[in-house]
């Protein structure tokens, strides 16, 4: 019986969802495109791209919220979102990127007081467009008392984005239908963008399941790759990437990673024994900005992930692949790799590379 | 939880559904000795000389009131009523501040002792045959009794009926129609405009609709919708409810 509650339950939020709750997506439509405040003059010619993609975790920075191990807290003021979006914008505004690919965005969401994350970094920056997907929406979140959600990824350009759109990935099956009704929806976010000489050039933008044991992610990596073949073949030029939730084959740990609270059942520690090589296929078929040798050799210059600060970044979550040629780049770790100390910015570390175009 | 959630639906379905029983929004009274009970509508007793006490025996468990209505005027054109509630909702709105599914309000809140009171005043008059037409006024009041920090709750026909807890006052202006159909059916239509003066949101309109079966006078179903359009802290949005109840009346 209460099954079957919950199955009306869910057929009846699925048939008001577009009058009620509106959690859902089509399979494919299109990204919201923002447009800066004040547009500032992009460069003529796009011979070197420089990207940086970074997972800024809404705004939150370094604060311990109720789902991360030891944390306390639920919605942010006005100030401290302001205040943490400053910093990134500082990082921002000193390295000048010209693609900037980031992940868990906030744009309209009461744990981030309301803040379009998306246009205020425009607004700050030299950056003048951007696309934004969302991955969890809902007019009234009833969990945890998050109450109003909308947060996603977001690709910002110097240049004009001539259109992006929103690919559905696939939902964790596991889950019960009421709960994947209200759940994470991952996507993949691919922008155009109007490069110089080069108005085809996609930034392929996602942000992949965190939990699941049953082989959703695996999905979601397969679904990514697919993608990217499928450009490759269509031959146009794309650089690609984000929070991919997973570690690359040579990786020295696998699970049981310092601060990590084992004897809470809530925050059970992450596991990724038996994914060891689910990312080999993008790391064959394109070209990552991590070399698989020189990260089996020394896994630590290019830890993108730190959950307590005080331990530091102790895994690799984040990736940058391309069809082209990356002439250089690294994980933004500290001053002395990256130039600028960025622990503090967000649980994940900010990626840089340079994109060499006509290759 | 599942009854937390009848909770929550009950909190609001008096006033989401006003018009669910044969009298709810307009200036009518219980006559003494009669009651009436919903499924979601609150229980009424008609108390005689014009006064009728109603309560919500399933919200009265987290957020203990007792409304009174008085009919002032039942013989010329206009009847006239008002209806006056005095509640403590603050067990159920700790009740909602909560971890995991269900949490309507984020656990770390600071909900102080609440006290609030909701004053409607009513007029009703025939209009043509089988129509009567109720225009209503109200003011909710209400005042935390100490420090308190919580955020506001920005769904429909929550965010309007919590903002006197919060921001201490909330008021609204309605017109209802209702009128026959065909036979056993009977419309309800139902317009409020809230006005917030203390609030982020300042604003919110409800238009109920809902066509009611009374296959005798000690029955009625209804069953339509409740569409709000109004102003929260993130701008303009709008939504449509479902509305139906079940009620009885001897």
């Amino acid at each position: 019986m209460p099954r079957l509650l919950l199955l009306c339950w869910t057929l009846a939020l699925a048939g008001c969802d577009g009058l009620l709750f509106r959690t859902g997506f089509d399979d494919i439509e299109d990204a919201v495109l923002y447009t800066a405040e004040t547009l500032t003059e992009a460069p003529e010619s796009a011979d070197q791209v420089l990207v940086i993609n970074h997972n800024i975790k809404y705004g939150g920075a370094r604060l311990l919220f109720f789902w991360e191990c030891g944390g306390t807290r639920y919605n942010m003021t006005e100030g401290e979102v302001k205040g943490h979006l400053d910093a990134v914008i500082e990082l921002i505004n000193a390295t000048e990127p010209d693609i900037l690919m980031l992940q868990e965005v906030d744009v309209l969401s009461q744990r981030s007081a309301y803040i379009d994350q998306v246009q205020y970094i425009l607004d700050r920056t030299h950056l003048n467009y951007g696309a934004y997907a969302s991955q969890h929406k809902s007019d009234f979140l009833p969990s945890d008392g998050m109450g109003k959600m909308d947060f996603g990824n977001a690709t910002l350009s110097r240049w004009p984005i001539a259109e992006a759109t929103r690919y559905a990935l696939p939902l964790v099956s596991e889950y019960p239908a009421y709960y994947q009704y209200f759940y994470l929806k991952r996507h993949i976010l691919d922008a155009t963008i109007e490069l110089p000489g080069n108005p085809d050039f996609h930034v392929v933008n996602t942000h992949l399941e965190a939990f699941s044991d049953d082989g959703t992610k695996r999905r979601q990596i397969d679904q990514f790759h697919g993608h990217l073949t499928d450009l490759h073949d269509d031959g146009v030029d794309f650089i690609a990437g984000g929070d991919l939730n997973s570690l690359p084959a040579g990786s020295q740990v696998l699970k049981n990673f310092d601060g990590e609270c084992p004897d809470e059942a809530r925050f059970e520690g992450d596991n990724y024994e038996g994914e060891e090589d689910w990312l080999d296929d993008l790391f064959a078929d394109f070209n990552s900005l991590m070399p698989l040798d020189e990260y089996a050799e020394d896994n630590g210059p290019w830890h993108s992930y730190a959950g307590d600060p005080d331990i530091g970044w102790n895994r690799t979550l984040d990736y940058l692949f391309t069809n082209g040629t990356w002439l250089e780049g690294e994980v933004m770790q500290s001053e002395a790799q990256g130039g600028h100390t960025t622990i503090h910015l967000s649980d994940h570390a900010p990626i840089r590379a340079i994109w060499e175009a006509g290759q | 939880m599942t009854a937390m959630w009848m909770a929550l639906l009950a909190a609001f379905a008096p006033t989401a559904q006003a018009g669910a029983g044969t009298s709810h929004g307009t200036a009518e009274v219980l006559d003494e000795g009669e009651w009436e009970v919903g499924v979601y509508a609150p229980l009424r007793r008609g108390m005689g000389n014009g006064v009728e006490l109603s309560i919500h025996p399933l919200v009265a468990l987290l957020s203990p009131h007792l409304a009174l209505k008085k009919a002032w005027s039942t013989d010329g054109a206009w009847v006239v009523a008002s209806r006056h509630s005095l509640m403590y909702p603050t067990p159920l709105l700790r009740t909602f501040a909560r971890e995991g599914t269900g949490g309507i309000i984020v656990a770390d809140a600071e909900i102080p002792p609440t006290l609030a009171s909701d004053h409607r005043f009513i007029a009703t008059t025939g209009v043509g045959e089988a129509t009567d037409l109720s225009l209503s006024a109200r003011v909710m009041v209400g005042a935390g009794l100490g420090e308190g920090d919580w955020p506001s709750i920005d769904m429909p026909l929550s965010y309007t009926r919590t903002a006197a807890y919060r921001d201490h006052v909330a008021t609204a202006a309605g017109v209802q129609l209702d009128g026959g159909l065909v036979g056993p059916l009977f419309y309800r239509l139902d317009v409020d405009g809230w006005w917030l003066p203390n609030s982020d949101a300042a604003w919110a309109t409800e238009v109920k609709t809902t066509v009611h079966w009374r296959p005798s006078d000690g029955f009625n179903a209804h069953i339509g919708a409740t569409a709000v359009v109004g102003e929260y802290p993130y701008g303009n949005n709008w939504h449509v409810l479902p509305a139906f109840d079940l009620i009885w009346r001897w």
